[in-house]
């Protein structure tokens, strides 16, 4: 593999270097000896898989982390980081993906909370109109006086980015900032990041979509496994190239072996004609969505996180009722089903949020178990619970299934991600499915986990069960999908087979269009 | 594992009764009254005789049913804190029917028992459907339907249904002797402390065993899980308001038909000491019991302490003080045994402690355990960080 290494000309002034930074968790090496060097006015992508190390490289830089070996070199001083407060000090400040604001308060309480020195008077009416000031030079205008639940995703993200830049932010740091977002407020997101490039700034950003990267990044270091395998300039290189870079290999057509070929003609199992649905939380709904599941296939739906894949899981699971169009399974119209009808005629679902929806974390395993079949035998006798029965079947089903748990009498939350979706996967499993509905199944899983649950995922298509698969990973799209269908807006494109599909249009299908116009 | 978080509640319980009545000493002794015969006639007053023991029992039985109710409602996160109204509408249902309803022998009481508890799940179910329609908050529908009961309940008595054949006083006429609870010992006590206890027993079995009870856990911890199960939310808070109601209702049940026996001017705040009771009990119907028992021993006690002369506001402080400590030691308990950290720093310690007991007169020995005393202690508190905890 070649090293590509862009090396900028700019003053060491103006520069922040990050040398050797090696750091290991347990015997897990995460940073491997990484080099990475930042310019000022630049915006810096960190591309690279789950597990390639990005966001503990960013966490060292921006304090969370000590690295066991490395230096940072900012603006030509070394300096050592020891928390957060000190890498604010000095001017590096971290935009995480979880907001950290307090929602009772309003947007100026929030800056002021997050003031260094907080003096006795609360100087409330300066600090709203530097707020003002700072939020119309960069594009990132928020209404001082509204309160944070008030605030769109998108909002709040600036209400984060004004927090850092009030207390004087020099370099920005991004983990996944669009995760959240919609399309537009990723649109308006870049846009601001791009001002206050020009404004002087160092915005650094974490991403593994390769779209991204080339609408909004300068330059961009590729990590993978620890280690940094390239930096190149966005103008010196092409999405094949990161993606090959990113990967370490070229991308294999099909990976999952023995794929029988799906029959076209097959009973499809669930359909659904010219549906429109609004979604709850006031998102992107769906509009006039028309797609066929078919015995033994499975049909992944591609797209960026918020673009109405949610509403479309809760749609056919039964949480979220069509506002027009049909719904059949098996050919019977199932539209205006509740999620228990729908999960009695067959419909399993294994929903994006494990720990909030899927589960219960709070209570103990067998409870999970029998979260959605409590009220059948073997667990419901009419009135009554058949614990001792549970408890047996969550005892066979950990062995069977090979759950790591600290002990059969554990709460759901103590089981790390990898375990809970299987433990849902078992669950959802039983009882013979004809659809099989699973959103997002590998997010947060480590590499054996994913394999494992992409693994199982085949062998249930392959005995003859429909599986409609949404995830915003494309890589799993490919790997297990028999034909798939990109979701932009709220509608959904016409199916096509995988194994014709190239990877590149289907990527700029999910920005929303075709032709490569934005990005050549 | 189980048997060791009980260990720590003992632990808390009698850690917050000992600060209770150190802290109770001292405002005591500022007062200027003596201390050790204050406590002495507490003591008398609420386990030292049998009337003593009977008068407990009767404030443990109402608020037994309030706090059975919250755990009830609280469980499910319903936050029915109208026990208080509930129970006034218990009492008054039960007045009607023993007032009313001319039924022979012992139907009588089984209709004052039912008319009471369903006017109780009636008046909970206006805010539930409250709730479940206009997605009004319960706390403040149950709240403000409080005070329409207690006034509801004085407009009765001292309007339409008040016996004129007993001068002025704000009283109905007595119920007949067939509406009225069996005695249990001699003349507070009654059945409703049974009544009380099998009702703990059987929502105990019905929590742990039923689907409805896994049901409204299930609720309680995910309204957004209970929906991807399947199951329908506003059935489970409706019926939850239901029982919660029903059972507040029994306390006013009690009330009138086990001890006053007739409908008056109803004393207030027992519905409020149940939801405190509820949450001692971390809503466990069991411990309920145990709470309540212990709840009514304060206020009985307090009750003597007042008829001694002791300034009521100074029991009202004692009766505070025991909530506050109690609630206090409560949390810390469940912090402790819940934090990682002080259960790390505990092991380090106790290591620590093991390095410096073999190695006696080093000075790590010196400084883990300065003198005799405190290594004892230290040891004592080492064991129960061994079996504390979940």
């Amino acid at each position: 593999m070649q090293r590509i290494t862009d090396r900028p000309s700019q003053p060491a002034a103006d520069r922040v270097v990050l040398r050797g930074i090696t750091k290991t968790f347990g015997s897990n090496v995460v940073n491997d000896n990484v080099e990475l060097t930042l310019v000022r006015g630049e915006i810096h992508a960190l591309l690279g898989e789950n597990g390639a190390g990005k966001t503990t490289l960013t966490n060292i830089l921006s304090g969370f982390y000590q690295p066991d070996a490395g230096e940072i070199i900012l603006w030509g001083k070394r300096v050592s980081l020891r928390s957060p407060k000190d890498a604010l000090s000095l001017g590096i400040g971290m935009v995480h993906q979880e907001f950290q604001l307090i929602d009772a308060f309003t947007v100026i309480d929030n800056i002021l909370l997050a003031q260094e020195r907080a003096e006795l008077r609360l100087q409330r009416a300066a600090t709203a109109r530097t707020l003002t000031e700072l939020g119309s030079a960069n594009g990132l205008a928020v209404d001082p006086d509204r309160f944070v639940w008030q605030l769109s995703v998108g909002e709040r993200q600036r209400v984060e980015i004004l927090k850092l830049l009030n207390r004087g932010a020099e370099v920005l740091i991004f983990d996944e900032p669009t995760a959240v977002l919609t399309p537009q407020e990723a649109d308006d997101l870049y846009l601001a990041l791009r001002r206050l490039a020009d404004a002087g700034k160092t915005i650094v950003f974490i991403t593994h979509k390769l779209k991204e990267v080339m609408s909004a990044a300068d330059r961009i270091t590729v990590l993978r496994r620890g280690k940094v395998v390239a930096t190149v300039r966005k103008s010196e290189t092409t999405i094949e190239q990161l993606a090959s870079l990113m990967m370490g290999k070229d991308r294999p057509a099909q990976s999952v072996s023995a794929r029988p070929h799906c029959d076209p003609a097959a009973a499809p199992v669930l359909q659904l004609i010219g549906v429109s649905a609004v979604s709850p939380r006031g998102h992107i709904g769906l509009h006039d969505v028309d797609l066929t599941v078919r015995s033994g296939e499975i049909l992944g739906i591609a797209g960026v996180a918020g673009n109405g894949q949610s509403v479309l899981a809760e749609l056919i699971a039964g949480l979220v009722p069509a506002t027009s169009g049909t719904i059949e399974l098996d050919g019977r119209d199932v539209t205006k089903c509740n999620p228990l009808a729908m999960m009695k005629a067959g419909v399993r679902y294994v929903p994006e949020d494990r720990v909030k929806v899927g589960l219960v974390p709070e209570l103990g395993l067998t409870d999970n178990l029998i979260l959605r079949d409590y009220r059948r035998p073997p667990y419901g006798n009419g009135f009554w619970i058949n614990w001792a029965q549970a408890h047996h079947r969550l005892a066979a089903l950990v062995t069977q299934l090979d759950i790591r748990t600290p002990g059969l009498d554990a709460n759901a939350g103590k089981l790390s991600g990898g375990n809970q979706q299987k433990l849902l996967l078992g669950r959802e499993l039983r009882g013979e499915p004809r659809l099989l509905l699973v959103a997002q199944p590998t997010r947060g899983l480590d590499l054996d986990a994913c394999a494992t649950v992409r693994r199982w995922l085949v062998e249930l298509r392959n005995s003859g069960i429909g599986i409609l698969l949404i995830s915003e990973d494309l890589d799993e799209i490919f790997e297990i999908s028999d034909s798939l269908s990109v979701m932009y807006r709220g509608e959904l494109t016409t199916p096509q087979p995988t194994r014709t599909s190239d990877w590149s249009s289907i990527g700029l299908l999910m920005g929303g269009d075709g032709t490569r116009g934005r990005d050549a | 594992m189980k048997r060791a978080g009980y260990l720590w509640k003992i632990a808390a319980f009698l850690l917050s009764l000992c600060l209770t009545l150190l802290v109770g000493a001292l405002a005591l002794w500022i007062n200027g009254v003596p201390v050790g015969s204050t406590y002495a006639r507490l003591f008398a007053g609420s386990v030292g005789s049998i009337s003593g023991i009977e008068g407990s029992l009767a404030y443990a039985t109402e608020i037994g049913f309030t706090a059975l109710a919250a755990s009830i409602a609280f469980r499910a996160r319903v936050w029915n804190i109208g026990a208080e109204g509930q129970l006034m509408m218990g009492a008054f249902g039960a007045s009607f029917a023993a007032l009313f309803l001319p039924l022979p022998g012992p139907l009588l009481l089984v209709a004052v028992i039912i008319c009471g508890a369903a006017a109780g799940a009636l008046w909970a179910l206006l805010p539930a459907a409250l709730k479940i329609w206009l997605s009004v908050n319960e706390v403040f529908s149950t709240l403000m339907l409080n005070y329409v009961a207690v006034l509801w309940v004085d407009y009765l008595v001292f309007g339409p249904w008040r016996d004129t054949s007993m001068g002025g006083f704000p009283y109905t006429k007595g119920f007949p002797d067939n509406a009225m609870f069996p005695v249990v010992g001699h003349a507070e006590a009654h059945f409703g402390a049974i009544l009380a206890a099998l009702c703990a027993i059987a929502l105990f079995i019905l929590f742990r065993r039923s689907r409805w009870g896994f049901e409204t856990a299930v609720i309680g911890y995910s309204e957004a899980a209970a929906k991807y199960a399947g199951m329908s939310t506003s059935r489970i808070i409706c019926e939850v308001m239901l029982l919660s109601g029903g059972v507040a209702g029994l306390a006013g049940v009690g009330v009138v038909a086990g001890s006053a026996g007739r409908l008056y001017t109803l004393e207030q705040g027992y519905g409020y000491i149940g939801i405190l009771v509820s949450w001692l009990a971390g809503h466990n119907p069991l411990l309920v019991l145990v709470m309540a028992a212990f709840y009514g021993l304060l206020l009985q006690g307090g009750a003597a302490l007042q008829m001694a002369g002791v300034e009521p506001s100074l029991v009202r402080i004692l009766q505070a003080m025991m909530i506050l400590f109690g609630l206090a030691s409560l949390t810390l308990v469940r912090h402790w045994g819940q934090t990682s950290e002080f259960r790390l720093w505990l092991t380090q310690r106790r290591l620590q402690f093991q390095l410096a007991a073999k190695d006696a007169g080093s000075d790590a020995a010196r400084e883990f355990a300065p003198d005799a005393s405190l290594r004892y202690k230290s040891r004592w508190w080492h064991g129960l960080g061994a079996f504390g905890g979940r």
